[in-house]
């Protein structure tokens, strides 16, 4: 069967493409539904990438219906677009982000497609066109393919279990014992060491699980401990905070904190070990 | 038959010979159900389903054999429907390239079902910090601390930003959708170059069957890498180039080439690697058509004005200038990027080759030193061995093939084929750097460049080797041997591709880049990146990935220069000339795998190559003796995990 290429006025086309370039945009700068903007990114990519392929290779001069070389060449321009739009952003200084890059891939769309078209609408050729009942066919096919190959992946998906050893963590949440400096007390004044336990794979009850305190390797026994869970932390997590008086000689020693969660039903749970840190005293 | 595959007499499309499905579905009902499109996408999607149960298995700690053998049902079950309606006579051009999309998904889906939700692969690790350094400051170039040459080629983090930026989707999911894309769109290309310089639809599927099965395509060229996107542009680059060399007009010819230097500077922009193979692709074809042009008999050394190259029969045949100019402006794209953007290029890629070539220069003086056990270390099956040992054997009985075929003159190429075709003969040369230990890597990255040419090797004979032979008990036995061909280059590349942690997920298995991740390890990263920024830390190779990755620090690299391995593996202080080392450098922090001392490591190092206890699990006492010396105090501590705040400044003193 034998048509025209332009079926429909390429005036149409023209509006068509730039509502469809325009609309892209806006669904990325308003941070539309991310299935909105997966469809403004392929338009995006399109867009550029079928107005340079016909630029370079107008339809009366290559076989100009063949889908094996113009669709995924015009993917790949589209995405060599992409990528000159990223490096020329960063050249000049503008940060990248969704409206820098999705204004600028725009305007080069609108620009090459209309270069595009004002370049081949004047020369309409005939060209074999598949009837509708075989486009009708080949969508069908096309969407029950991509459902199918979609709902298996996701099945194959849920069916890899993911480890899920539970296990927790100590850290300080004082940045002291990270840091250069050494925590400086007085001899015998109070010293507070806050900590905090996180648990993965498990709930962690504040009431059962044990704080330990050791100067030197000696333990104290003289302690003040505070916990609470902590809701900030999507984790099950126990903050918590350690009182202790300093030693009374004068000078460098070391403190080691134990900490042993215990889960919410009382089972054990994998210790976490010690954290240690320097403590300077001074007279 | 002869068939001539140069443009004085091209050989009939196949799609003039099947034009339409409609014909092809009346024929014969029975294959129109078994290699029909319903059939197609149900073993796809059936194929997709046992794969993902074949990862159930391996993630159980079942027997490997089992695994392997569920893997295998669920890849013939999606890919044979595809490759079998690919390889046929009689399918119409429009079937295959919808047989060449599905075969892109499906052969994408084993490496996107191993890990679909985060990075486990070595470069996976190095590329998605890269592309979040990349989104959070809005600039490329970020430093990059797995893989520091990364900084220098920032196409894959600036496609993956956007991607991100503009659709929604997490970082990872961006990174994997543009890799997807890619990779569908490369069988295209690798489709448009066999059906032009073979001169048929069918030629064309073929060469983007073999390729789609290649050693590196089915895990690591689909991986979120630079490479896997770099890939597909080397593949569009030469398509075009061919394209545009048989080009009808000068128009469309100027065009494709404009199209094919700009996706040679894609590559340039996003590979190192792939842009050296993609200059040495084309150089290989300018040479050859030069070398033909000069030294083959009879008219052919002629030249036109024009620069054509002129054949035998005194036509115009192709103009080999195409190749010329892809050529000249990817050296010289590739030469503007690192002379003034990738300097570190040249540092970073000198030493590999040097250190192979000794390598097995000295196994040749010196047996049984330095060697390394083909395919050791490996859980594979044994039927999945001999399939790896057979394809490179395989492939040179089809090399034989073609080359009779072309002594007889069954078939004739043009320069460019030639020249193609002698690139996948580097395939053959790379076999030996399998067995050198620094080789072994570059011998297989090299693969899934050659195979373009082993692809065309591989279609030539396929499809223009005689319909009748060769004959057994009275019938041709063509098809089963095409069939047997398919089957041991698909298990055998995959075989020979990346071994059992990088293809399979698995229980916790210490001494691997994937298996020994584990959301401890990112936990410990994410909380000490929380506390102390882009600080320096020491690690060992593979607890290092996942510190580098989601806690954003920067990690030491050691080496016989800077041995910071001696941390941990060595009984002993550091020695005054290494804490002056890390003290000046700022790595202020150690972190330990408990797990490094209770099993050997599985890649048989902790700290790479020059690891001193290379084989061998690190020492308990070694890893102990850290909470007792006081250069080293823990601040943050896990059951498997150990931070050290590391205070070297006493000892760095004593070297001044």
């Amino acid at each position: 069967m034998l048509k025209l290429e332009h079926p429909v006025h390429p005036a149409l086309i023209q509006v068509g493409v730039a509502i469809a370039t325009v609309a892209a945009f806006a669904a990325v700068v308003l941070q539309a539904p991310v299935g909105v903007r997966l469809v403004a990114s392929a338009v995006l990519v399109i867009v550029p990438g079928i107005g340079l392929a016909r630029l370079l290779l107008p339809r009366n001069e290559t076989r100009g219906v063949d889908g094996a070389l113009v669709i995924p060449l015009s993917i790949v321009l589209g995405i060599l677009v992409w990528l000159g739009a990223a490096m020329g952003l960063h050249a000049f200084g503008v940060k990248l982000g969704p409206t820098a890059i999705a204004l600028t891939l725009s305007g080069v769309g609108l620009i090459l497609a209309g270069l595009a078209m004002r370049s081949g609408a004047r020369r309409p050729v005939a060209v074999r066109g598949a009837p509708v009942s075989s486009r009708c066919r080949t969508a069908t096919a096309v969407v029950t393919t991509a459902a199918l190959l979609t709902g298996a992946t996701a099945a194959a998906i849920a069916l890899i279990p993911t480890p899920t050893a539970p296990y927790t963590t100590v850290v300080f949440t004082d940045d002291t014992p990270f840091g250069d400096r050494v925590p400086v007390a007085a001899a015998g004044s109070p010293v507070r060491l806050e900590w905090v336990v996180r648990g993965f794979g498990q709930n962690l009850s504040p009431a059962l699980t044990s704080v330990r305190l050791a100067v030197d390797g000696v333990p104290i026994r003289d302690l003040a401990v505070d916990m609470s869970p902590d809701t900030a932390d999507e984790s099950a997590a126990i903050s918590g905070a350690v009182t202790f008086p300093a030693p009374v000689v004068p000078g460098r020693h070391t403190v080691d904190l134990f900490v042993q969660p215990t889960a919410q039903d009382g089972s054990d749970v994998p210790g976490p070990g010690y954290v240690s840190t320097p403590l300077e005293v001074t007279a | 038959m002869t068939a001539t595959l140069d443009d004085r007499a091209p050989a009939p499309r196949r799609d003039e010979e099947a034009p339409s499905t409609t014909e092809v579905r009346s024929r014969n009902p029975l294959r129109r159900w078994l290699f029909g499109w319903p059939s197609v996408t149900v073993g796809a999607a059936l194929g997709t389903v046992v794969v993902g149960l074949s990862y159930r298995l391996s993630t159980l700690g079942y027997s490997a054999e089992l695994y392997y053998v569920t893997f295998w049902a669920g890849m013939l079950l999606a890919c044979a429907p595809a490759a079998a309606r690919l390889i046929a006579a009689d399918t119409s051009r429009s079937a295959r390239l919808g047989m060449i999309l599905m075969l892109g998904v499906v052969t994408a889906m084993p490496k996107y079902l191993r890990n679909p939700f985060d990075p486990s692969y070595h470069d996976e690790y190095a590329h998605w910090r890269e592309a979040v350094d990349v989104t959070s400051t809005g600039h490329l170039f970020q430093p990059n601390t797995v893989i520091p040459i990364v900084e220098y080629f920032p196409g894959t983090s600036a496609l993956t930003s956007s991607a991100h930026s503009l659709s929604g989707l997490s970082l990872w999911s961006s990174g994997v959708l543009v890799v997807l894309v890619m990779h569908v769109v490369g069988l295209f290309a690798m489709y448009l170059l066999g059906e032009e310089v073979l001169g048929s639809a069918r030629a064309g599927a073929v060469a983007a069957l073999v390729y789609a099965i290649n050693p590196s395509a089915i895990y690591f060229d689909t991986q979120y890498a630079y490479e896997s996107i770099a890939i597909n542009f080397f593949l569009w680059t030469i398509a075009l180039t061919a394209l545009a060399a048989g080009a009808s007009s000068t128009r469309s010819r100027v065009g494709m080439l404009v199209a094919a230097v700009l996706s040679a500077a894609g590559c340039v922009v996003t590979h190192h690697l792939t842009t050296i193979f993609l200059i040495v692709a084309l150089s290989v074809v300018v040479v050859t058509a030069t070398v033909r042009a000069r030294f083959v008999g009879g008219p052919s050394r002629a030249r036109h004005r024009t620069g054509f190259v002129v054949e035998p029969d005194g036509r115009h045949a192709r103009p080999i200038y195409p190749w010329w100019i892809t050529l000249a402006s990817t050296v010289a794209i590739a030469v503007a990027w690192v002379t003034s953007v990738a300097r570190p290029t040249l540092e970073y890629l000198s030493p590999y080759l040097g250190t192979s070539i000794s390598q097995l220069d000295n196994m040749t003086r010196k047996s049984g030193e330095g060697r390394r056990a083909l395919l050791a270390a490996n859980v594979e099956p044994d039927w999945e061995r001999w399939l790896t040992a057979a394809a490179p054997v395989s492939l040179f009985f089809v090399c034989v093939v073609a080359l009779m075929m072309i002594r007889q003159r069954r078939v004739v190429l043009n320069s460019a084929t030639w020249g193609l075709m002698l690139f996948g003969g580097a395939y053959f040369l790379s076999l030996p750097f399998i067995l050198a230990p620094s080789g072994a890597e570059g011998a297989r990255r090299s693969w899934g460049f050659t195979y373009v040419g082993v692809a065309l090797i591989v279609a030539l004979v396929v499809v223009y080797w005689p319909a009748k032979r060769p004959q057994w008990l009275g019938r041709s036995v063509r098809t089963p041997l095409t069939a047997a061909l398919m089957l041991i280059l698909l298990v055998g590349n995959v075989g020979g591709g990346l071994n059992d942690p990088y293809r399979f997920p698995g229980p916790f298995r210490w001494g691997t880049d994937t298996n020994s991740a584990s959301a401890e390890t990112r936990s410990i990263a994410e909380q000490l990146g929380a506390m102390v920024g882009r600080a320096g830390v020491v690690s060992d190779a593979y607890t290092a990935l996942q510190l580098a990755a989601y806690g954003g620090l920067v990690m030491a690299a050691p080496s016989p220069g800077f041995p910071a391995w001696d941390l941990v593996q060595s009984g002993e202080d550091p020695t005054p000339e290494l804490a002056k080392m890390l003290v000046t450098s700022r790595y202020d922090y150690l972190v330990v795998d408990v797990r490094m001392s209770e099993e050997d490591p599985y890649n048989g190092h902790n700290f790479g190559g020059g690891d001193p206890l290379l084989g061998h699990k690190t020492p308990k006492a070694n890893l102990e003796r850290l909470d007792h010396v006081p250069w080293a105090r823990r601040v943050m501590s896990s059951e498997h995990l150990r931070v050290y705040r590391l205070d070297l400044a006493d000892i760095a003193a004593r070297e001044d």
